[in-house]
């Protein structure tokens, strides 16, 4: 059985992201790997922005948290916390469950056990507008984009503003001028505002899907594969948007990819999902950037 | 018993279940059988249960969804109704004539009988589910595909609200409306088709067609379309939604929506048609 975990303190309060993995099983290719990457060191991060209001509650928690496709696992039990601020860079093999977990951490599909926490509160699959109404903002970026197919790129980015209009406190002026103002800011010329995903190129999809994530204003960010399938200028503006989710106190961000570039430019720390593990990976060492040292 | 096991390195000729004995297999069986039905229950219950959900907002973001889906089950289905109604009105009309010389009183309370408390609440069911539920499931299986729902929920939007509610009410709606204009179509066609076969004067059919309609007709039409409208409705989105990531399980899904749908149709057709003659007896005498 082996017992792992990272931590991470930060002044001027003591703050740590700490992953916690259930046992190995006996014999398996799981403690083989364990065997070969090594127990899980402490993590100090570097000074990283501290928000206002400093709460346990907050930020991502997994509780013995565990998720499995039927027989097979894509996450055993696990306690993980990203506190609020906090970012999470989660690296893996295709095929592992990237994807899977990241939807999973945001609470978009139930947990086998244990719970997921968002600032503290679960979130229901059948009930998100519970999260909405509680504080709980959430902007996921889908690999492919996840924009609705039968409403235009301008629709998409209204239509969960439109939707907590009396949450957010706002009317259909406000609506439209944050829509438009964030479509601009990522890009996206006003002649494809009313066209539908399906005339939009993949580098535009992810744009628009951007915008949408941006308008909400979110304190948790959940990003799968951001900069897969784009063009130089479109990765070049994904990565400086991820910068300045990952600089801002107030922003959980948890991002799943491969991509080397991104990785050195984040420089946040790194886990890789194996297994059904949260392992430890070395993060990177771009000296001009706000990482994790080890 | 099955084991669970890690993801890596995924070999698919493993991933079959190991216990292979009979009993384990009924075991599985049922247990599936009673989670379908769980989730069957659940789509229906989540969406019933979203009405009470807070939210002036997104109340009327739902209302012009649920415009929206009328406009596409109802409206756009008057012009087939119109043609199925008038010409089944109008068979029904022919076939009494070969039969032989039928009084127009008695061909108005086959009418009532026929048209109204059967083919009128069943052919319209069968309309809205052949022409607007593969539409629906079909539509909700490449959401799915296409993580257009897990998209909704992300952005703090009730997937039982936005996407099974207004589908509910509007197949609900558009078949209690439907059935209406269909009954009025059928009788107007078998009127026609007296008229120019000469088997029945205006006169003794609406005489006939005003006789046969009893009191409780009006129980028996709307618990039949409320009832159909819903049964489509709901197993339409639920075969929609339980498409899983590929999208050749969108024409299977839809295929069992419409087959299903059909089924529970008429069983509950019969079911109620049943109950209405049990409880006020046969009402054309």
């Amino acid at each position: 059985m082996r017992t792992s975990s990272i931590h991470s303190t930060r002044s001027p309060k003591r703050r740590y992201l700490s992953v916690r993995n259930g046992p190995f099983e006996h014999g398996s290719a799981s403690e083989e790997l364990a065997e070969t990457l090594g127990p899980l060191h402490n993590l100090r991060l570097v000074e990283p922005p501290v928000s206002d209001v400093d709460s346990p509650d907050q930020g991502l928690w997994l509780e013995r948290a565990t998720f499995a496709y039927n027989e097979l696992w894509v996450l055993r039990e696990t306690d993980l916390h990203v506190p609020r601020g906090a970012d999470l860079l989660v690296t893996g093999h295709n095929g592992v469950g990237k994807s899977t977990f990241l939807f999973w951490c945001a609470g978009l599909l139930p947990a086998t056990s244990g719970r997921v926490l968002l600032d503290g509160r679960v979130p229901h699959v059948s009930t998100p507008s519970d999260l909405v109404r509680g504080g709980v903002r959430r902007g996921v970026l889908f690999d492919s984009g996840g924009l609705l197919s039968n409403l235009s790129a301008l629709n998409n980015v209204t239509l969960a503003l439109r939707y907590h209009a009396d949450v957010f406190g706002i009317d259909e002026q406000e609506i439209h001028r944050r829509a438009r103002d964030a479509l601009t800011e990522l890009r996206v010329a006003p002649t494809d505002f009313h066209a539908l995903p399906a005339h939009l190129s993949l580098g535009v999809r992810k744009r628009v899907s951007l915008a949408r994530a941006l308008v909400l204003e979110p304190n948790f960010v959940f990003f799968d594969d951001p900069d897969a399938g784009l063009d130089a200028p479109t990765r070049a503006l994904v990565y400086k948007l991820l910068e300045r989710f990952r600089d801002d106190p107030k922003i959980t961000m948890v991002v799943t990819s491969n991509s080397r570039p991104l990785i050195e430019r984040m420089a946040v720390p790194i886990v890789e999902l194996s297994h059904g593990h949260l392992l430890k990976k070395s993060g990177s060492q771009n000296p001009n950037s706000r990482g994790p040292s080890y | 018993m099955a084991r669970l096991r890690s993801t890596l390195p995924y070999d698919p000729r493993t991933d079959r279940i190991a216990d292979a004995s009979w009993l384990g297999a009924v075991g599985r069986g049922t247990i599936r059988w009673v989670l379908d039905v769980d989730e069957l229950l659940h789509t229906f219950s989540d969406a019933i249960a979203s009405l009470w959900t807070p939210g002036i907002a997104a109340r009327a973001t739902v209302r012009r969804v649920i415009t929206t889906q009328i406009m596409y089950t109802g409206v756009q289905a008057l012009s087939l109704v119109s043609v199925i109604a008038f010409l089944l009105g109008a068979s029904i009309i022919i076939q009494t004539n070969l039969m032989g010389s039928a009084d127009g009183e008695l061909l108005g309370k086959v009418l009532v009988a026929v048209v109204l408390r059967e083919l009128a609440p069943l052919v319209t069911a069968i309309v809205i589910a052949g022409r607007s539920g593969t539409a629906m499931a079909t539509e909700l299986g490449n959401m799915k595909v296409n993580s257009e729902v897990l998209a909704l929920s992300s952005l703090g939007i009730d997937p039982p609200r936005f996407i099974v509610l207004p589908r509910l009410v509007a197949s609900i709606v558009s078949v209690l409306v439907l059935m209406i204009y269909f009954s009025v179509v059928a009788i107007l066609g078998a009127f026609v088709i007296a008229q120019l076969t000469a088997a029945a004067t205006w006169g003794s059919l609406y005489s006939g067609v005003s006789r046969g309609v009893m009191p409780f007709d009006l129980g028996l039409f709307l618990l039949k379309g409320i009832g159909l409208g819903a049964i489509v409705g709901w197993l339409c989105c639920h075969y929609g939604l339980q498409v899983k990531s590929s999208p050749t399980e969108v024409p299977q899904q839809a295929s069992r929506a419409v087959v299903m749908s059909l089924l529970c149709g008429v069983v509950y057709s019969t079911f109620v048609t049943a109950l209405f003659y049990w409880l006020v007896g046969p009402p054309i005498h």
